[in-house]
């Protein structure tokens, strides 16, 4: 591909104030992780494999800057397919610890839907960028919806439940971005309202209710109205038999999200030590190496999901407010660059990485506090795990890289 | 690449934005509730996590005798434990040490394998009790060889006395689970040792000491990781001790004396009901009682047809023979139409109805009044004073001696014994089946009538103490509780007359009990010989010495199946009033007796 070769490598911008916040991210995420490794010899430890993984991501950043930014554009279906295809193939490789997510060749693992996350941003930048004429009509507004889908229900079978809700929330709000109308983003988040509801026989009445009365005041054709209420009547009526074809873990995560101290040595065990850890640590912390909730091994995997937890009992409320305040800083600075660019598909490939992003902070800082089910999301620049931190600093690197030449 | 205006983003950027900080608004204040208004209580909650109080069980209380000497005290046990998570890998090593301890390797496998589940197998089991300096000493320089592996030590009871008490003392055994439920909120844990008889029992609240605490920091495993520097231990306090009224040399002579018989020997001051000596004799071995005893030897022991955990003088129940001859006279005395000096004829048989009933002395005793009647226990005398003074006026004269309610002594369990009213007998015999023929056996101490040898001491202090029905004591410190002491309500005449009588049984001729006489001191008593439907009679003397200063002590024996009538017991008995009259006769009022 020597045609999308830059010759002028060192024209790169970079951003300093999208830099800043990664920069004391990634800072308090090696503090946290440092203390998680105090137990055994830090040469082999998460902390020092992470440093590693961070060399190995700038390396492929810094060589990534001599490919030009239409590269992304013009290869974003194919390397779409890529991912479909490693997708399948996770599904004939062997099981590790309950799940085929990952590619094995020999010692060396990859776990597609890591770097897919990327994939598909870019394969749904560039079909809304491509069609942007079309959007206004509801089945080209469709389409996007399809792009995301299909590698989330790979990924969700795989059985990984977090990464793939993270499609569908991407597939959203890069949708809702490029400007396809807001009730034809309800129409489409229709199904998933009546999945949700269709627990319980009242809410269910009333979403039907909501939804006749929209459907009444749209501009729709009658039988699409029709064919609107039988679909979601007839997808909330599946959600029982839905909930019953999830496997059995899936099921407890989430009843344990309404009641976490009822299991305690269960999968409410985490959430419930978690929890005090994050009590424990107070307005200040209890210092570094200090915690006895990860130290004395209550706290379970604490350099990777719960890596919060630790940073929460060790170095306190002030450093989580200090942490929120740098991921909000990251998010409105990415939002702004995404608004203020003149490139549609670096609009729209900027606003899916920073939802990317905001879904894994709110997810795996929600489930370290309780607020949502343990699905196993790692924490943007500070969870310990290589392809997961590659793929932060990527989301950041290709940001810089899409928008230079704009300035 | 299309190209756009940035101005149509603005409104969905402030959307978004909004979205997002709501979202991380959201985490804030969870955060903020956890760590600010719940702070606290989550720091309660990671403590009780992190920290495990290892309790120091409190040594009991000792316990000595009325003159301070030691009669159970305490000493360090130490036993080989081990924590299976840390040896189920080296269980070849283990075997090994075994060999050399002499448990079973199949023994260590059991153990080890047996403790199951993640709490278990980091709980400590004890692979041997009490293992000698030896064999730790071997165990401490070959330590690198046995990984995990540890001793404990802890106080265990410790017998340093020439006596025994066995009785007295009792023993301790493993908590039960009801009683666990029943101490619930006294601090006893399972595997904790309780009293299970005798003043270990009856004292547990106070030989119990408090436990200590020191806190260890333990992982989610609960492993140990060692003590935390800025709790400080929380020593256990050691158990109240407990003085007996025992008196150790007395009570050793006495074990002596009845070694090879069976029976009870009760020796006690009858004023203030202190028991110097208390054997039930056979009696088992105190020292496999250091820790708690083992449910195996328990069974032996009860299942020994010497009856040996059998407390007799308090729960054996005895005919008591002749000597309740005792209550027949004070009945007649305190019954104005009787004469106590008017002589009937033995002629060594009594005709009722259609039954002889025979006189001990089948010759006959010739002409006997009251007081003769007692020194001889001519049966025949009585047979006719029965039927003069009638059953009821009996039955209510040997309640009144505190027969058939319990003495009060400071011991769990003590049987109250049976004496048959006119109501008892028409429920076990109705009405027209039972007949003089019962009474006149009732009277002689035989029949459904039973007592215990403690019983027939309190009868004897009150004899001694003209009237007061003393509560046997065993403790004097903690002072006992008050008990109550009834004072039969007789004529002092009625008791001289029966101390004069007593005295006759002892120290004229022809009396029955007259190998008790010694030199000294005057001594009262009465023999008995109790027929026994098993074998021989079960020979009896209760009695009371009284030295030239005044002093008194009861001594009551029952030697079951004796032999040879109340020869045995009366001679034993001669024995313990001796040693009193040596020892006490000369001793202050304040060592002589405590209680007061």
């Amino acid at each position: 591909m020597p045609k999308f070769v830059k010759v002028n490598a060192g024209m790169i911008s970079w951003d300093i104030l999208l830099l800043i916040p990664v920069a004391l991210l990634l800072f308090i995420g090696f503090l946290g992780l440092y203390s998680t490794s105090l137990a055994g010899p830090l040469i082999s430890s998460s902390f020092a494999r992470q440093i590693i993984w961070l060399m190995i991501a700038l390396f492929m950043i810094w060589l990534l800057r001599w490919l030009h930014p239409r590269f992304y554009y013009a290869s974003a279906y194919r390397l779409y397919a890529a991912l479909i295809i490693m997708l399948l193939l996770t599904y004939f490789m062997p099981a590790i610890s309950g799940g085929r997510r990952w590619l094995i060749l020999g010692q060396f693992r990859l776990q597609p839907a890591e770097i897919g996350k990327i994939f598909v941003v870019l394969a749904l930048a560039r079909y809304l960028t491509d069609y942007q004429k079309y959007l206004h009509k509801f089945l080209y507004a469709l389409v996007p919806m399809a792009i995301a889908a299909g590698p989330a229900l790979l990924i969700i079978g795989q059985p990984d439940l977090g990464t793939g809700i993270i499609f569908i929330a991407v597939a959203f709000t890069m949708m809702y971005w490029s400007g396809i109308s807001g009730f034809h983003i309800f129409v489409i988040l229709s199904p998933a309202i009546s999945l949700f509801t269709g627990f319980n026989f009242y809410t269910f009445s009333l979403w039907m209710l909501i939804l006749v009365l929209v459907l009444y005041f749209s501009k729709f054709r009658l039988r699409w109205n029709v064919a609107m209420f039988a679909g979601n009547a007839l997808f909330g009526t599946l959600a029982l038999t839905l909930w019953n074809a999830l496997q059995p873990y899936q099921q407890r995560r989430i009843l344990t999200l309404l009641d976490a101290s009822s299991d305690p040595r269960g999968a409410g065990y985490q959430v419930l030590q978690s929890r005090t850890a994050i009590g424990v640590g107070g307005v200040f912390g209890r210092g570094i190496g200090e915690g006895t909730q990860t130290h004395l091994r209550f706290l379970p995997v604490t350099d990777t999901d719960f890596i919060i937890a630790v940073i929460g009992e060790e170095l306190g409320f002030l450093t989580i407010m200090a942490i929120l305040i740098l991921y909000a800083w990251l998010f409105l600075r990415l939002l702004d660059r995404a608004s203020t660019t003149q490139y549609r598909f670096a609009s729209l490939t900027i606003v899916g990485f920073a939802t990317i992003l905001l879904v894994h902070v709110f997810v795996n800082m929600g489930m370290a506090t309780g607020l949502i089910p343990v699905t196993g999301l790692p924490l943007p620049f500070m969870s310990y795990g290589g392809s997961f931190l590659l793929t932060c600093l990527l989301v950041v690197g290709l940001t810089n890289y899409l928008l230079t030449g704009e300035t | 690449m299309n190209y756009q205006t940035p101005a149509n983003f603005l409104r969905r950027r402030n959307f978004l934005a909004a979205i997002m900080l709501l979202l991380l608004g959201l985490i804030g204040l969870r955060f903020f509730q956890f760590q600010i208004i719940n702070h606290s209580q989550y720091a309660a909650y990671a403590e009780n996590n992190s920290i495990r109080a290892v309790r120091l069980p409190a040594p009991r209380g000792m316990m000595f005798d009325r003159h301070g000497k030691y009669l159970v005290t305490n000493r360090p046990q130490y036993s080989l434990a081990v924590i299976p998570a840390e040896v189920s890998h080296t269980l070849d090593e283990l075997s090994e040490l075994g060999r050399y301890l002499g448990i079973e390797q199949a023994y260590i496998r059991n153990l080890v394998e047996e403790a199951d589940g993640v709490y278990e197998r980091f709980q400590p089991v004890t692979l041997l009790d009490d293992i000698s300096f030896i064999q730790r000493s071997y165990i401490e320089e070959h330590r690198l060889e046995f990984p995990g592996i540890f001793f404990v030590d802890r106080a265990i009871r410790h017998y340093p006395a020439r006596a025994r008490a066995t009785h007295v003392i009792g023993y301790l055994r493993n908590i039960s689970i009801e009683e666990l439920d029943h101490y619930r909120n006294e601090g006893y844990y399972p595997g904790d040792l309780v009293g299970a008889a005798g003043i270990e029992k009856h004292l547990e609240q106070v030989l119990r000491g408090k436990d200590g605490y020191s806190y260890h920091l333990v992982d989610n495993l609960l492993r140990d990781l060692g003590g935390i520097p800025d709790k400080p231990i929380q020593h256990p306090v050691v158990g109240d001790s407990v003085i007996l009224a025992l008196d150790i040399d007395m009570q050793a002579m006495a074990e002596l004396l009845m070694e090879g018989y069976r029976g009870a020997l009760i020796a006690m001051l009858p004023h203030t009901g202190e028991i110097l000596a208390y054997v039930s004799a056979p009696d088992y071995p105190v020292a496999p009682f250091t820790g708690a005893i083992s449910v195996s030897l328990w069974k032996q022991w009860r299942d020994d047809p010497d009856k040996v955990l059998l407390n007799r003088p308090i729960n054996g129940l005895y005919p008591p023979g002749s000597t309740f001859k005792l209550v027949a006279m004070a009945a007649a005395l305190a019954d104005e139409k009787i004469d106590p000096d008017s002589t009937i004829e033995c002629t060594g048989a009594y005709q009722y109805g259609n039954r002889l009933f025979r006189c001990n002395v089948s010759a006959g005793h010739g002409l006997v009044n009251l007081e003769d009647a007692l020194r001889v226990s001519c049966n025949v005398y009585f047979y006719q004073l029965i039927e003069k003074i009638g059953f009821d006026a009996w039955s209510d004269m040997a309640r009144q001696f505190g027969f058939g309610s319990p003495t009060g002594v400071d011991l769990p369990q003590e049987s109250i014994g049976l004496v048959p009213t006119r109501r008892y007998m028409n429920q076990k015999y109705t009405p027209t089946g039972w007949a003089g023929g019962h009474v006149l056996n009732l009277v002689l101490g035989q029949g459904d009538l039973l007592t215990t040898p403690m019983q027939i001491a309190r009868m004897t202090a009150a004899i001694a103490n003209k009237g007061k029905l003393v509560a046997p004591t065993l403790v004097i410190s903690p002072r006992p509780t008050e008990r109550d002491e009834p004072v039969i309500d007789l004529p002092l005449r009625i008791w001289d007359a029966m101390q004069a009588a007593m005295y006759k049984v002892v120290n004229e001729p022809g009396g029955t009990g007259f190998r008790a006489r010694i030199s000294n001191a005057k001594v009262f008593g009465k023999t008995g010989s109790a027929e026994n439907p098993h074998g021989f009679a079960h020979s009896w003397f209760t009695g009371f010495a009284q030295t030239p200063s005044g002093r008194q002590m009861v001594v009551t024996i029952i030697v079951e199946q004796g032999g040879l009538g109340s020869r045995l017991a009366t001679t034993l008995a001669s024995e313990v009033l001796t040693y009193f009259v040596e020892n006490y006769n000369e001793v202050g009022e304040e060592e002589f007796a405590q209680v007061r």
